[in-house]
């Protein structure tokens, strides 16, 4: 006969405990249900259940990395982000950039791509000046669906999600797979489409440092910027087209002040 | 059978636990089996931040993260038996709260330090409830009226929505409660239709939620009773 399962969780341990095996999937199907029964009347139960989520999607953009016998705190994008996508970009793009100026070209002017999940319509555009125009169409409303070489907005009424914060932006160097650049752009209401958010960045040339790169992009919160180092940090907001997110990268510095040097007491 | 299998998942993930911590004191784990254990300290000490709703729960955890790692270097945190991945879960919990009290302290010195005076009439008042009543009476009604006929709802359907209501989105909850991120919608799409059944049942007879309804959402109790029946 089967047990039933025990959900006498008597002190903080044997709760975090059981908290830990539901969220990594380690209970058994009667003893999941029992805890979900559970969960859906009593609020500290839901409490940490959020907070989990919240480490995991965390846990999702940011990782410690061993450098050099170091532990340290790294910014990395993966399927797991929401609105994660990548764009490759070979010397043959580069290539089609510095042909721009011919009266009738049959290379595109931009790449395009969206996002594993359809949230996250992304646009690279090349400049004369031989940088490049990022931006980066959030939907909380709908999702992007390729429609012949364009994509149009797919409302979905009933799952409308919360704005997004940043947009984080890394452009690896597909030769040694090595982090080359890391940007991060806040979204901010898009003036041209009142359901979209947009993120938009003015890049500059990568093409002469790498040949062969991979552009990656996500959502993520806003905390990610204390992740980025103070030169990418600088890269960032110079980058930065819009105003407001010109402002919000001047209000998260005064937030963030240098600590001043203190002397111990 | 099943519950066999869940036991042994769960020893599972404790070995592997106990195997990363074993052998970085024996010093014969490889970097990744290190990055892995490091990257499992700071998703709980995450958990943890979030929980306690501190101001940068971010930072907490990799700070914590950065201690707890040095311990394990030298040596002063190792498997224990007698505790096993319960008992470390606690000592994690604890080097978050102890991390907690101690950025709190650096803040403080910090922003006494470089907050200027002006800035100070700026902050909010705590003492301060009137704005915050003001803005919660209008949605009283509604708000008790909504808990009350949640729990009408099928006991998924309760987790889904509390989750959603906790602030979740739809991924987030898919991930926590393992199941596919189309069925969210759909559990969340049927729980609505029937909360607003049931709350337009109760608006009926209560003219403080009807009033509510009309004053929030704009929705008429008259009309929407109409259209209710046309499969909202």
């Amino acid at each position: 006969m089967a047990r039933e399962p025990d959900l006498s969780w008597h002190d903080e341990d044997s709760l975090e405990h059981a908290l830990y095996r539901y969220v990594h999937g380690l209970m058994d199907a009667a003893e999941r249900a029992a805890f979900e029964q559970q969960a859906a009347i009593d609020a500290r139960i839901r409490a940490r259940l959020g907070a989990w989520a919240r480490a995991q999607r965390t846990s999702s953009y940011l990782r410690m990395r061993l450098i050099g016998g170091t532990l340290r705190p790294e910014l990395f994008l993966s399927p797991q982000v929401e609105g994660y996508g990548a764009l490759e970009l070979t010397q043959r793009h580069a290539t089609r950039r510095y042909a721009a100026g011919a009266a009738h070209r049959a290379t595109p002017q931009f790449l395009q791509t969206v996002s594993e999940d359809g949230r996250v319509l992304l646009t690279l555009r090349a400049e004369p000046n031989a940088t490049w125009l990022l931006s980066a169409r959030y939907a909380a409303h709908g999702r992007w669906e390729p429609f012949g070489n364009d994509y149009v907005l797919l409302q979905i009424p009933a799952e409308t999600l919360a704005p997004p914060q940043c947009l984080l932006c890394l452009i690896l160097d597909l030769d040694s797979d090595i982090t080359h650049r890391r940007y991060l752009a806040w979204f901010v209401p898009d003036p041209d489409a009142p359901e979209c958010y947009v993120a938009r960045l003015r890049l500059p040339d990568w093409h002469s440092e790498i040949g062969f790169a991979r552009l990656l992009f996500g959502v993520v919160d806003s905390d990610a910027a204390r992740w980025l180092s103070d030169a990418e940090r600088c890269a960032s907001c110079d980058a930065a087209l819009d105003t407001e997110a010109q402002l919000r990268w001047q209000i998260w510095e005064q937030a963030h002040p240098r600590a001043p040097t203190v002397p111990e007491e | 059978m099943i519950e066999w299998e869940s036991v042994h998942r769960t020893e599972a993930a404790d070995w592997q636990i106990q195997t990363w911590l074993t052998k970085i004191a024996q010093g014969c784990a490889c970097e990744r089996e290190k990055e892995s254990l490091a990257n499992w300290l700071l998703e709980v000490c995450l958990y943890h931040a979030y929980l306690e709703r501190v101001e940068e729960p971010q930072e907490i955890a990799v700070l914590t993260t950065e201690r707890l790692w040095q311990s394990i270097t030298s040596g002063a945190l190792t498997w224990r038996e007698d505790s096993g991945l319960s008992g470390l879960l606690r000592y994690i919990r604890q080097a978050v709260q102890f991390e907690i009290g101690r950025h709190r302290r650096s803040l403080q010195r910090d922003r006494t330090a470089v907050v200027p005076l002006e800035s100070i009439i700026e902050m909010p008042d705590p003492d301060d409830y009137e704005h915050a009543v003001v803005e919660r009476l209008d949605q009283e009604a509604l708000t008790e009226a909504t808990r009350a006929a949640i729990a009408h709802l099928s006991p998924q359907q309760q987790l889904v929505v509390r989750l959603r209501m906790e602030g979740l989105e739809p991924r987030e909850i898919a991930e926590v409660v393992h199941i596919p991120r189309t069925q969210v919608n759909v559990v969340l799409a049927h729980a609505y239709a029937r909360l607003r059944q049931i709350l337009l049942a109760q608006a009926e007879t209560n003219s403080a939620l009807a009033a509510t309804l009309e004053q929030v959402f704009n929705i008429r109790l008259t009309t929407e009773a109409a259209s209710d029946g046309e499969g909202t």
